[in-house]
This record gives structure tokens, C-alpha cells and sequence, in this order.
């Protein structure tokens, strides 16, 4: 019993420090893959994410983010400094970057089913909502 | 997602033993362990610490009576930031959970629908 | 007997509190709860549109959905047998105390049975955390003005 539940406490730790490399998924309406390229460069090793998603639209850039359980309390520090450097690499793209859950998940429905400009302009308005949302 | 139930589990479960200890070493009722655990709630958000906590225990931290106590306060904080002073005052029950008043309306409604327990000789 | 030998010899027959299994039973009740709020969170982020910062608020009205059923049928006081602590810190044990009460003096008529008793427990507990948000935050405004920390 007592080694069940010490093989089950270290599985349970090596579940949550995973050590593999951020997965990343971008989607580029102009298909500008030298930006693609820059934003997967920010993600690229870092350690405390473990998956990013982001949109380039129309010089409009939404990043959503979700981070490595253990460092989840520093969950907001994380997304700042991310927003910081991806605003100082797209100094002319408006920058949205999200840590929230469900706005991955939207983000990332928004990726796969890969739409037409005016779609992708209304989707990524309804997300920037959903994400200000404090009640 | 399972981590986030389990961290949940854990988190949830020392706050309530943190409570079983003021109930059995401090000797404390119900009623001053719960406004105690509320004031911890509170404080910890003044110093900017319960946010970060909910980030990392969800719902581990705000299910226990201490999410009130941070509700109240991240309200009328952020009320303050917008509009100083009296932000204080109106702030606070913008953001709280809906704890209280689900709290207060299903009691007025079991009490429609649910016959008391109390036997009468 | 003066006050401090009878506090002695009550404190001495007195049944002792097996601190440890509390402690653990709470640790489980209180752990079952919450991850079972947890997972109704999931539930409402899924499938509404509800973020992980907003979902906290209908996850939190289930609860004490939840707990008014238990308690209406009576089985919310065995878990509080069992659980103690566990079953009074969340807030499902907070809708209970206010739940039961309600039920119980329902006979005394709704305004002085039920609207008087129903905040027996509950009213302390919102007293004193608005009161300590109050304090709480005018203190950090106050900094703040004064340039010692920011926002």
C-alpha cells in the first residue's frame, strides 16, 4: 500500500514537470511565415510554457498562452513578460495575449477551422470580449 | 486538466484542515473559524498573493469560505484604482461571487419546498 | 469552586478530540469538494462560454445548489459528521448553515423564523469580511497615495 502510494506521488510529480518543449501553433491569414517564425522564436525555450497558440490578422496579433502546472502561481508574471517581448518584436501589430484556458481552447478551434477574413475579424473580436470579461 | 482536479483536491483539503485545527486546537466555533478563514481571504489579497493562488489551485481556492474574503477585497480594490477613495465603498460587491446571494435565495427557496427535520413530541 | 478548578477538571474528564483523524477526514471531505467543484468549473468552461476568471461564479451558485439539496434530504448532516471542518469551510458548508437554519424556522413564519435565522452563521462571516475588505483596501489606498507601494 505504502509503495502503491509512493510510485503514484512520483508519477503524479513527473507528470507536472514535464520536460518537453512548448508546443506551438500560429496561424497567419497572409501566411507571413518570417512572423510566424519571430513569434515561435519568443515560445522556444521556454520551460515554464507548455503550449502557445497565436493569430496574426490584419496587423492585429492575439497570443494565448497556458503555463506549466507548478508555475501556475506565477501564471500573470509569465503572460506580462510575454506580452512585453511580443510587443517589442511587433511594434506595429496590436498585441493581445491571454493565459486563460478557455481562450486557448477558442483560439485554437479558431486555427484549425481557418477562416475567411471577415469571419476571423468577428471571431477575434468575440474572443478579445469573452477575455475582458470580469463576471 | 486531471493536475488541476488534484491540485484542487490538495489545496482544498489543507484549507479545510487548517480550519479542523482552529476548530479542535484553538477550540474555536464554527462562526469565528469561518470570519477568521474569510479575514485570512482578505488579507492574503492585499498582498496580491489569493490571485496568483486561485491561478495556481483553482477550484481549490475559490470554493472554500476564504474566496469571499478575496471576492470582497479584489473589488474594492480594483474600484479604488479606477476611483481613489470611495471606490472603496462602492467596490466591494461588484465582483463577489455568487456565493452569498445563491446562499440567501435557495434558503428562502428549501424553505418553500423542504419540510423541517425537527420532531415534534 | 472558583472558575479556574472547574475549568481544570472539565478540561480533564473531558472526552479528548483525536486531532489527526479530524484532521484527515476534513483533509478528504474538504479535497472531494472542492474537486468536485473543479470539475463542474470544466463543465461550465466547456460547454459555455464561461473563461477560467468567470467560471468561478455559476461553479460556485452549483455548489450551494448542491448543498441545498443534501441539506433539504438530510444527508448534508452526515457529512458534517464525518467531514467536520471539511464539510464547513467550503462554501457548500456555508450554504448549508444558512440553508438549515431556514428550513428548521421555517415554522416561526418567513420574516422572524426564516429571515432572522438564516444569518446566524452567515452574518458574522459577511460582516467581517466586508468589514476586513474594507480595511484591507483603505489601508493599501492609503499607501498607494502616499507613493510607498503601487497598484
Amino acid at each position: 500500500m505504502k509503495k502503491f502510494g509512493l510510485l503514484s506521488c512520483m508519477l503524479l510529480l513527473l507528470a507536472g514537470c514535464s520536460d518537453e518543449k512548448p508546443q506551438v501553433s500560429i496561424y497567419h491569414v497572409d501566411d507571413d511565415q518570417e512572423e510566424v517564425e519571430m513569434l515561435k522564436e519568443v515560445f522556444h525555450d521556454n520551460m515554464k510554457i507548455s503550449e502557445a497558440s497565436g493569430v496574426f490578422f490584419d496587423h492585429q496579433l492575439v497570443v494565448s498562452l497556458q503555463v506549466e502546472p507548478l508555475s501556475k502561481f506565477s501564471k500573470e508574471k509569465i503572460a506580462n513578460s510575454i506580452e512585453k517581448e511580443v510587443k517589442s518584436l511587433f511594434p506595429d501589430h496590436e498585441v493581445f495575449v491571454s493565459s486563460d484556458l478557455k481562450i486557448t481552447w477558442e483560439l485554437k478551434k479558431i486555427i484549425e477551422k481557418q477562416p475567411t477574413e471577415d469571419a476571423l475579424k468577428k471571431d477575434l473580436d468575440e474572443l478579445r470580449a469573452l477575455a475582458k470579461e470580469n463576471t | 486538466m486531471i493536475f488541476s482536479v488534484i491540485t484542487a483536491f490538495i489545496v482544498g483539503g489543507l484549507i479545510c484542515v487548517v480550519g479542523q485545527l482552529l476548530f479542535d486546537v484553538a477550540k474555536l466555533t464554527p462562526a469565528h473559524t469561518l470570519s477568521l478563514l474569510v479575514v485570512i481571504g482578505s488579507v492574503l489579497d492585499g498582498f496580491g498573493l489569493y490571485e496568483p493562488f486561485i491561478d495556481f489551485a483553482g477550484a481549490g481556492a475559490t470554493i472554500p469560505i476564504t474566496s469571499f474574503g478575496n471576492s470582497l477585497t479584489h473589488g474594492a480594490m480594483q474600484e479604488a484604482e479606477k476611483h481613489g477613495f470611495i471606490g472603496v465603498l462602492t467596490g466591494m460587491f461588484e465582483v463577489t461571487s455568487s456565493g452569498i446571494s445563491a446562499a440567501i435565495i435557495f434558503g428562502v427557496v428549501a424553505a418553500l419546498i423542504f419540510r423541517s427535520k425537527g420532531k415534534v413530541s | 469552586m472558583d472558575p479556574n478548578s472547574y475549568q481544570q477538571t472539565v478540561d480533564e474528564i473531558a472526552p479528548k478530540r483525536p486531532v489527526l483523524k479530524n484532521c484527515l477526514k476534513a483533509f478528504v471531505t474538504g479535497g472531494i469538494i472542492c474537486s468536485v467543484g473543479q470539475l463542474i468549473s470544466y463543465v461550465y468552461m466547456y460547454f459555455f462560454s464561461f473563461t477560467e476568471r468567470t467560471a468561478s461564479n455559476p461553479t460556485v451558485a452549483t455548489m450551494v445548489f448542491i448543498s441545498m439539496l443534501l441539506t433539504g434530504f438530510g444527508i448534508y448532516k452526515k457529512i458534517g459528521q464525518f467531514g467536520g471542518a471539511g464539510s464547513a469551510v467550503p462554501v457548500t458548508g456555508f450554504g448549508n448553515a444558512v440553508i438549515s437554519a431556514a428550513i428548521e424556522h421555517k415554522s416561526e413564519g418567513f420574516i422572524l423564523g426564516v429571515g432572522v435565522n438564516m444569518f446566524k452563521l452567515a452574518g458574522p462571516v459577511i460582516v467581517y469580511g466586508t468589514f476586513s475588505a474594507f480595511v484591507v483596501t483603505l489601508i493599501k489606498t492609503i499607501l498607494v497615495k502616499m507613493g510607498v507601494i503601487s497598484w
